[in-house]
């Protein structure tokens, strides 16, 4: 196998690994950094509804957006299918509108897709888990 | 008056979806509006430079609506010795439909048009052979529409751009033949070029082949293959190809990109500069930095 045929098989490898990586209903749960690293995110069970998961700000950056944004539930997923969470809705805080949403766990990201009408007419964000919360500032929820 | 009912009805398209409905708070959106705005070191359109190798910038509006139903509107600055007595703006106005998955098969089906106004060019059309002179002289904008398919796998678009007016940016006789004759030293191509009549380049074909590869989380590489196929003018022929990276900092997307191109005559893709004549089709590194609103 000369270097070439060897860098492409790494690659073939590396990308077969990433797209059979799927991950359960229960991986999306948790702690997620927005990609901003302005925000955490928990997903767990819904109080509300059960068999649904929901996500609620559980930490901003910004002091000063701590009393608007803190606890804010900014999505609602219903059901998981075909390897990702669907039927809810996401809520953007920055123009405080609830879009159609879709969340998947990619590459150990979550990918949360926000659209309207068919899931081809949005965008995705992707968050970082995390382990902890920042220390400060804190919530208080 | 075809032209205008079709910048018309593009127009309508996009007013139809971008005046807002009410929302309120606990309703689903039923439409989204994205705004970029974008500043980068060149402009550049399937691999040419369209703003004469400098930096430029660029907004693009887009609309989507629930029925599937899309609309771009996209404002960029561009070289006036290129795109002579013009305003130095290039539009981008387009319409249409999408549907699919976008983690699998997807698809759009559209129109668009492409214009930048005030912008046109002289030259003759004709080549009297028994005179030896050069005759009906025309003027010529740069103005096109298209018909476009997208077809996409996951990261993966194709798209097909069919040119449904009479020019693809001022593609015809007295353009593609009168510049081969005016910056070739041997007259001998513009001449054969011109033998071959009044012609025009309706029924071109743009392809493009995108990829894009995400390298971790703020990261994606983008892979990019084009080709142009001018109708009745195969000497206006060409390929660009791009590799860039993407990365979001602080809100802004950080770009760069090495682009280049592979054209059959690279005197179509020169512009006067102050008595000089300058390359737009060399290989190129565009640095960007876009914000979306």
């Amino acid at each position: 196998m000369n270097a070439r045929q060897m860098l492409l098989f790494s690659l073939f490898m590396v990308c077969s690994a990433q797209s059979f990586a799927a991950a359960g209903p229960l991986e999306a749960k948790g702690l997620w950094l927005t990609a901003e690293k302005d925000a955490v995110v928990r997903l767990d069970d819904c109080a509300t509804k059960a068999g649904a998961i929901c996500g609620q700000v559980v930490w901003v950056k910004d002091v000063a957006s701590i009393s608007s944004d803190c606890g804010v539930q900014i999505m609602q997923l219903d059901r998981y299918d075909k390897d990702a969470w669907r039927d809810g809705w996401v809520y953007d805080p920055r123009d405080h509108k609830k879009y159609k949403g879709i969340v998947r766990i990619k590459d150990g990201y979550l990918n949360v897709r926000a659209f309207v009408g068919t899931e081809i007419l949005g965008k995705t964000e992707q968050f970082e888990r995390v382990e902890t919360l920042p220390p400060t500032p804190v919530c208080k929820l | 008056m075809r032209t205008t009912f079709f910048h018309c009805s593009m127009a309508g398209l996009l007013l139809s979806v971008v005046i807002p409905s009410p929302v309120r708070a606990d309703e689903m959106a039923s439409y989204a509006v994205d705004i970029t705005a974008r500043a980068s070191s060149d402009i550049r359109t399937r691999g040419v430079s369209d703003s004469l190798n400098g930096p430029g910038a660029k907004v693009t509006i887009q609309v989507a609506h629930e029925s599937g139903l899309v609309a771009l509107a996209e404002f960029t600055t561009v070289s006036k010795k290129q795109f002579l007595d013009g305003d130095g703006v290039g539009v981008l106005l387009a319409g249409g439909y999408r549907f699919g998955d976008p983690e699998a098969w997807h698809f759009g089906l559209g129109l668009a048009s492409e214009m930048f106004p005030g912008a046109q060019f002289k030259a003759p059309n004709k080549f009297d052979f028994d005179t030896f002179t050069l005759t009906d002289e025309r003027s010529t904008n740069y103005n096109s529409q298209f018909a476009v398919l997208e077809v996409g796998y996951g990261a993966l678009e194709g798209r097909i751009a069919r040119v449904l007016s009479k020019t693809y940016r001022g593609a015809n006789t007295g353009g593609v033949c009168g510049t081969l004759l005016q910056f070739r030293e041997d007259p001998t191509k513009g001449l054969e070029c011109y033998a071959k009549g009044d012609r025009d380049s309706r029924g071109s074909m743009l392809y493009d082949l995108d990829y894009k590869y995400p390298l971790g989380m703020n990261t994606t590489l983008k892979l990019h293959a084009g080709y142009q196929q001018i109708a009745n003018f195969s000497e206006a022929n060409f390929a660009d190809y791009s590799v860039g990276l993407a990365h979001r900092w602080w809100g802004f997307d950080w770009g760069v990109d090495f682009v280049t191109t592979k054209t059959r005559a690279s005197e179509l893709y020169l512009a006067e500069d102050d008595g000089h004549a300058r390359a737009t089709d060399d290989d190129s590194w565009v640095f960007s930095v876009s914000r979306q609103f």
